[in-house]
């Protein structure tokens, strides 16, 4: 099967992936108390470690670690915002370690923006907002630093991590920090969940942004990305029940694998032709 | 659109007509991009896309001497740090710009030394062809044994290397055929015998210039900042890993809960199943290890890894038309 391209399947699937994005942002945008969320233990853990921080006078810290300029870290900017927005609000001291150079201007912007929508920029301080290192142990060993001078109370860490997941919770678990930490990297999130107080895992990352918030757009992307799912549950399930059959039937031995089939459906002959009569 | 400054609009239009170009790339079937010759273009295009995000390089170097020039310049507070981390920085800058210019040369004599030997198989196959439009093959090969000469005497100065012997011998062939060049200067067999023989000097002086380069200065500043320094800090920081794994799983096995138990059992199935003294216990350690780490452990990563794949996606949609959240952008979500 050819990856490089789209074949026929592919294409259908990504045009209902994006009919379907479209039409719940529309929904949501018309009538937002009609989209329920599902609540998540670890969002809501989010806006408890933000009080807890205030309370104890700590300030809060939030990295994205080794998250390169992309759609993990645009998800995480989703929650930066809301975090930056509290403790705008309650005076508390935001600090962000940043590990990639140009990520580092968008959350600038993402940070100065929750103050500025809170009416507290004079306590925003871009000085909060620091470039460690882009080597991702020089990264960690700036980032234990960190945890040990200012004491946070708590820490969010979301994104994409390798390595040195173990090395940043473990900082913020001896300082006594109350920690949530979100990782799309599957490898990571035992680490995360031994030393963490909570873990999103995986897609809980993306949603959490749209469960704090209650933004249309991401509450209807969440929407349109659960139906997708839901679609690709119903093929897998197609794909269990034939690949079953395959093998506990002597009779459907020889049957074609069905999902493989729809997949590796190539174009229509004729339609290669009037593309390439075009061209 | 409703956008907040003309930047933006500027922005989401780029943004969405770059994200047109790698969607219908991939969308389009292999035959349709061949035949508009955008197959052709694809790497060229891709390289120009890369070379607008390296432009931020120089201006990350710019901002990072402004930055800490100025805390330097004004003795703000941290001004040693900022101190050593552009002392840092020029020093390797110059180690490893030397020792660039170097291989840049290194790299020229040989590209010289291919040329010939593409040279010499120009000569005999123009012979062959007998071509009327280039100088006759005796004018050809009188331009050519200067440079052979050159690279004799290359390999002569390469004698003082480990490989010493083999460029002797290769030279004193060289030397017999230049001479048998200049009495006959119009023997194609000598010519195309030339061929390896020149390919033969350029793998030895490859080999000599590779030694030259590892013992000059430059090269063992780099080597001696980079992989003396710099790797070894790395590999200290990913030491501390074996320790911290041993506190948090620690923590992780205090059975405090049904969930933790779980865990627990499974750790300690697969450790058994791992080790020489689980096996000794059982063997079946091995094979429940094997069905634990390959169904129900891969099935969950494979989940998680659909979920955030389509979520990516998702978001990679949202982010090439511009839809963004007011929280994310500050402005408004409009299409």
């Amino acid at each position: 099967m050819n990856f490089e391209h789209a074949t026929p399947a592919m294409v259908i699937f990504l045009v209902g992936l994006t009919y379907s994005l479209f039409r719940y942002i529309g929904q949501a945008r018309k009538s937002p108390e009609s989209m329920y969320i599902r609540r998540i233990p670890g969002v809501d853990a989010i806006e408890k470690s933000i009080g807890r921080a205030v309370e104890q006078g700590r300030p809060i810290l939030f990295t994205t670690a080794l998250t390169l300029l992309g759609p993990v870290l645009y998800a995480c900017m989703g929650v930066l915002s809301f975090v930056a927005r509290k403790a705008a609000l309650f005076r508390s001291r935001l600090i962000v370690p940043q590990s990639a150079p140009d990520a580092l201007a968008l959350v600038e912007d993402v940070v100065s923006e929750a103050y500025r929508s809170e009416k507290r920029m004079n306590a925003f301080d871009p000085k909060s907002l620091i470039f460690l290192s882009d080597e991702q142990f020089a990264f960690a060993s700036g980032y234990i630093g960190m945890v040990h001078r200012e004491r946070p109370g708590a820490t969010f860490m979301l994104g994409t991590f390798a390595a040195e997941s173990l090395i940043l919770a473990e900082a913020g678990q001896y300082v006594g920090a109350m920690q949530v930490a979100a990782s799309v990297s599957p490898e990571q999130v035992p680490f995360f969940v031994c030393t963490c107080d909570y873990t999103l895992i995986g897609e809980e990352l993306f949603s959490a942004s749209a469960y704090l918030s209650r933004e249309p757009v991401l509450v209807g992307s969440l929407y349109g990305q659960d139906r997708a799912k839901l679609f690709l549950l119903g093929l897998i399930t197609v794909g269990i029940i034939g690949e079953t059959a395959r093998q506990f039937f002597p009779s459907f031995a020889n049957s074609p694998d069905v999902i493989s089939l729809i997949l590796s459906f190539g174009w229509p002959e004729n339609l290669l032709n009037i593309f390439s009569s075009v061209s | 659109m409703n956008v907040r400054n003309p930047h933006d609009k500027l922005i989401r239009l780029i943004t969405f007509l770059g994200g047109i170009y790698f969607v219908l790339e991939f969308i389009l079937p292999q035959a349709v991009l061949d035949s508009t010759g955008i197959s052709k273009h694809h790497e060229a295009i891709t390289n120009g896309f890369l070379a607008a995000v390296y432009v931020s390089i120089g201006l990350g170097i710019i901002n990072l001497c402004l930055v800490h020039g100025s805390k330097l310049v004004f003795r703000r507070s941290g001004a040693l740090y900022s101190g050593i981390l552009l002392a840092g920085l020029l020093l390797m800058i110059l180690v490893s710009g030397v020792d660039w210019y170097y291989a840049l040369s290194d790299a020229a004599k040989l590209r010289r030394i291919e040329v010939l030997s593409l040279y010499t198989e120009a000569v005999t196959s123009d012979a062959a062809a007998k071509r009327s439009d280039v100088l006759p093959v005796k004018d050809r090969v009188n331009l050519l044994i200067p440079h052979l000469e050159d690279i004799s005497s290359e390999l002569v100065s390469s004698s003082s290397t480990s490989k010493a012997e083999d460029a002797s011998k290769i030279n004193i062939a060289l030397n017999e055929k230049i001479s048998l060049l200049k009495q006959s200067p119009e023997s194609l067999e000598t010519v195309s015998a030339i061929t390896p023989l020149i390919l033969s000097a350029r793998t030895e002086l490859s080999a000599r210039l590779t030694t030259i380069r590892e013992e000059r200065l430059s090269h063992r500043l780099f080597t001696l900042l980079f992989d003396g320094i710099f790797t070894p800090l790395g590999s200290s920081m990913f030491a501390l890993l074996a320790f911290y794994i041993a506190a948090a799983a620690y923590r992780a096995f205090r059975v405090k809960s049904v969930e933790s138990s779980l865990m627990m059992g499974a750790a300690l199935i697969v450790i058994l199943g791992q080790t020489s003294v689980g096996l000794m216990i059982s063997e079946s350690f091995a094979s429940i290890r094997l069905w634990l780490l390959e169904v129900p452990s891969a099935g969950v990563f494979r989940a998680i890894k659909l979920g955030a794949g389509i979520a990516t996606l998702v978001l990679c949609i949202r982010m090439w038309f511009s839809i963004e959240a007011e929280n994310v952008t500050g402005g408004s979500s409009d299409a």
